[in-house]
């Protein structure tokens, strides 16, 4: 039974990337390997930027004799990445899945169905803590040596640690669940624990730099308060050195916490998962209409499907708060931002003509995060019907989808713009060039995003989750955002700055996302809607 | 009204809907009936452009589902078998939306929502979201987001599965007074007396072909619909 179930489950998962759920036909082996391959990138991109971090500390700490705490530390790292990577996806996969009811009516114990949708949870722990942890396990062997006791107790540990992420995470999903029971608005509850979570997140993640330093320079007194504080980790962290004592007494307490976890969560699973959701029974008082035109009420509709769906808003539309955060820090830490980046203009060649291009690229990059129109059609799911019955063109539709990208993305990208090229005193004829270049990198992922998940739209989910955040579609999309990022000031370096004014090569790089994104609408305006009206 | 031509729909080999011809004269009650599977709701959809038509046409006052589809739709409404709403809106946001499509002005809208909303007893919950909503209510939704513009012609697929009495019986009514006053309806059921005491004309499909139409009385004959549905099936 349990089998049975955790098959679906990875049939959900995983079937898009085998199967064109369209036609229903088996995808190329060529597409399914580039699709892959795709992953695979972005997985090591993330893989070497955590080797990137770990490797100073292993020499230091490994010469103290505490390579321990090095492990310690880096198990932190990864358990909150896990945590932070897998935990909206939970209360949405565990409760809010479409075929709950389903489930619950057929002599399943709930305790079956929890273990198997843990499953997909597990897969996304292991993914995002894998990242951390791998590369810390490298930079170990590359730097500090290697023994066959050690990778073997490193190797555990890591599936140790994602089950334990899957632990804390489905705990997390439980807590917001049976909050959210006593609520009326649940998915405002969400988005108020999902921003603060996030602010957290990222309040760390401006500190990482800080935080190593002290790391560092507090080996000593650290390794007191792990031992002291955080017992279990500095378990992981001698299990990270090879000892299989410590990796047994890991291996129990996250067992032990696993089967606590399903047990508890299993009582309280089926009055849990069929709760009502929505908003709470107002009694409906007649308030004066305006109309709309049938354009604005599309946008209007896109708009309100992107801000009822915590997830949705957190996955595919993260970058638009990171960027106003981005804008707000530099604007109070100008400064601190002058002063360091003043020594790279001094002694680089060509450092000063490229900040413009940087600044412009370092927008795109964080406005690459939000992928708004990827998941948008298929989202629409079982009620594509209404869209194709109404009489508006499918062009129509399309363009309500990218509209609502860019209007959403536009004005934290220009913000962002503007402070930092106020904040690093560039010229205002850069400044304007840098905004077009934002602009026309926003236009250009908005409708490759929508381009990309028109082509293999999934409408057969039972967890949006799936098509927000697993789909192989937006992890295409995120991959080719961040390329196309980085491919102009790539591009600048290879020419050689000083070789090319920059206000010129800025300009082509407009021009030339701008030729992309004329093409790009063409497409959507010819092939695109033949495409939608196909599905 | 609704003129369907020599309709061919196929699904890889197997053909859904084969040369299917049917013609709605305006103030006709049509009914469509077939057992599970026969192609009715494959038809349907075709009807309201949802599924695109591999031979064959389909005018709906003269314009092309294929060439005209936008102007097609302004004529008509459709009722699913399954009636999957938005549920991040609530119901009078749907209905908004809907009538913001169609351009129904503010106060015309606010009329009939008032209006259809009170015979479905649905105006307490115009304010809760479509989640929040069981099978019949969003049924009910759905049917006045239908009447909400007052179309021309309006396609049902099963519209009583999931309504109480009450509302089967409002329904009915409805769907006369639409008739009455120079509209059409061409909807699918099994329920058979209720195709026999409401419907102007049947047709009967089968494994996609159309086996029987006409009148309720060129049908029928001296038996029940029942009758001659359960033989024409043998």
């Amino acid at each position: 039974m349990l089998k049975a179930l955790i098959r679906k489950q990875l049939m959900e998962m995983f079937g898009p990337y085998f199967v064109n759920r369209k036609t229903g036909k088996a995808r190329s082996r060529n597409a399914v390997i580039g699709a892959f391959a795709g992953f695979g990138v972005l997985m090591l991109m993330l893989c070497g930027l955590f080797f990137g971090l770990a490797a100073p500390m292993v020499k230091p700490m490994f010469g103290m004799g505490l390579d321990w705490l090095f492990f310690s530390f880096m198990a932190i790292v990864s358990v909150l990445l896990g945590v932070f990577g897998s935990v909206f996806n939970t209360y949405a996969g565990l409760y809010m899945a479409k075929d709950n009811d389903l489930l619950i009516s057929m002599p399943i114990p709930a305790r079956t169905i929890l273990t198997s949708r843990m499953v997909s949870v597990e897969i996304l722990s292991l993914m995002y803590s894998a990242v951390v942890w791998f590369p810390a396990c490298a930079a170990s062997w590359v730097m500090g040596g290697v023994s066959f006791s050690a990778v073997v107790c490193q190797l555990l540990a890591m599936v140790l640690i994602s089950l334990f992420v899957s632990v804390i995470t489905c705990a997390l999903g439980w807590v917001v669940s049976l909050i959210a029971s006593r609520l009326k608005n649940k998915s405002f509850l969400v988005m108020i624990l999902t921003v603060a979570f996030i602010g957290a997140y990222y309040s760390m993640c401006f500190r990482l730099d800080t935080l190593m330093e002290n790391v560092m320079q507090n080996v000593a007194s650290l390794s007191v308060i792990v031992e002291k504080y955080l017992g279990l980790f500095a378990v992981i962290g001698r299990a990270g050195t090879g000892d299989f004592t410590s990796l047994a007494i890991f291996a129990g307490i996250t067992l032990v916490l696993c089967a606590l976890c399903i047990w508890i969560m299993a009582k309280t699973f089926v009055a849990l998962a069929t709760q009502k959701t929505g908003s709470a029974k107002v009694k409906y008082t007649e308030k004066s209409i305006r109309q709309s035109k049938a354009k604005t009420a599309l946008l209007k509709r896109e708009l309100k499907r992107f801000t009822a769906s915590a997830g949705y808003m957190m996955n595919c539309g993260m970058g638009m708060l990171v960027m106003l955060v981005m804008a707000v820090l530099a604007l109070i830490k100008r400064t601190e931002l002058t002063e360091y980046i003043a020594p790279f203009l001094q002694d680089i060649p060509g450092a000063v003509e490229m900040v413009p291009l940087i600044v412009a690229a370092v927008v795109c990059a964080v406005a690459g995060l939000n992928m708004v129109t990827t998941p948008s059609v298929s989202l629409e799911g079982k009620t594509l019907w209404i869209l194709k019955s109404l009489p508006v063109s499918p062009w129509d539709v399309l363009r309500a989808k990218t509209n609502l990208h860019v209007m959403l993305n536009i004005w934290p990208g220009m913000v962002l713009t503007l402070v930092l090229g106020f904040c690093l005193k560039l010229e205002p004829a850069m400044i304007v060039i840098a905004l077009c270049f934002v602009w026309m990198y926003i236009w250009l992922t908005a409708q490759l995003g929508l381009i990309i998940g028109l082509r293999n739209p999934i409408f057969h989910w039972t967890n949006e989750m799936v098509v927000i955040k697993q789909g192989m579609n937006v992890f295409m999309v995120m991959l080719i955002d961040f390329v196309l990022a980085l491919v102009f000031p790539a591009l600048y370096l290879l020419i050689g700055p000083t070789n090319m004014d920059p206000r010129l090569f800025m300009g082509i790089a407009v021009v030339l996302m701008a030729l992309a994104v004329v093409f790009q609408r063409h497409y959507l305006r010819t092939a695109g809607t033949k495409q939608f009206e196909a599905l | 009204m609704l003129k369907i031509d020599h309709l061919t729909k196929a699904f890889g080999e197997k053909k859904a809907v084969d040369d299917l011809s049917l013609h709605i004269q305006p103030g006709e009650i049509y009914g469509f009936i077939g057992h599970n599977g026969a192609g009715k709701t494959t038809t349907l959809k075709s009807v309201v452009g949802i599924l695109p038509v591999d031979q064959g046409t389909i005018t709906i006052d003269g314009k092309n589902i294929k060439t005209d589809a936008v102007a097609c739709k302004k004529e008509m409404a459709y009722i699913p078998d399954n009636p999957d709403l938005y549920d991040f809106m609530t119901g009078v946001q749907y209905l908004n939306f809907v009538a913001d499509i169609f351009g129904v002005p503010a106060d015309v809208r606010a009329e009939r929502i008032r209006k259809y909303a009170d015979i479905f007893g649905l105006t307490d919950s115009l304010g809760q979201s479509v989640s929040s909503y069981s099978h019949g209510m969003k049924q009910k939704l759905a049917i006045i987001s239908a009447w909400i513009h007052d179309p021309k012609l309006i396609i049902m697929d099963e519209p009583f599965v999931g309504l109480d009495p009450k509302a089967a019986f409002q329904l009915k009514d409805m769907m006369r007074e639409v008739c009455r006053e120079g509209g059409a309806i061409f909807f699918s059921t099994h329920v058979l007396e209720v195709a026999e005491k409401l419907c102007d004309k049947v047709a009967i499909i089968k494994g996609g072909k159309l086996i029987r139409s006409g009148s309720m009385e060129e049908v029928r004959g001296d038996e029940s619909l029942e009758s001659v549905f359960l033989e024409l099936e043998a």
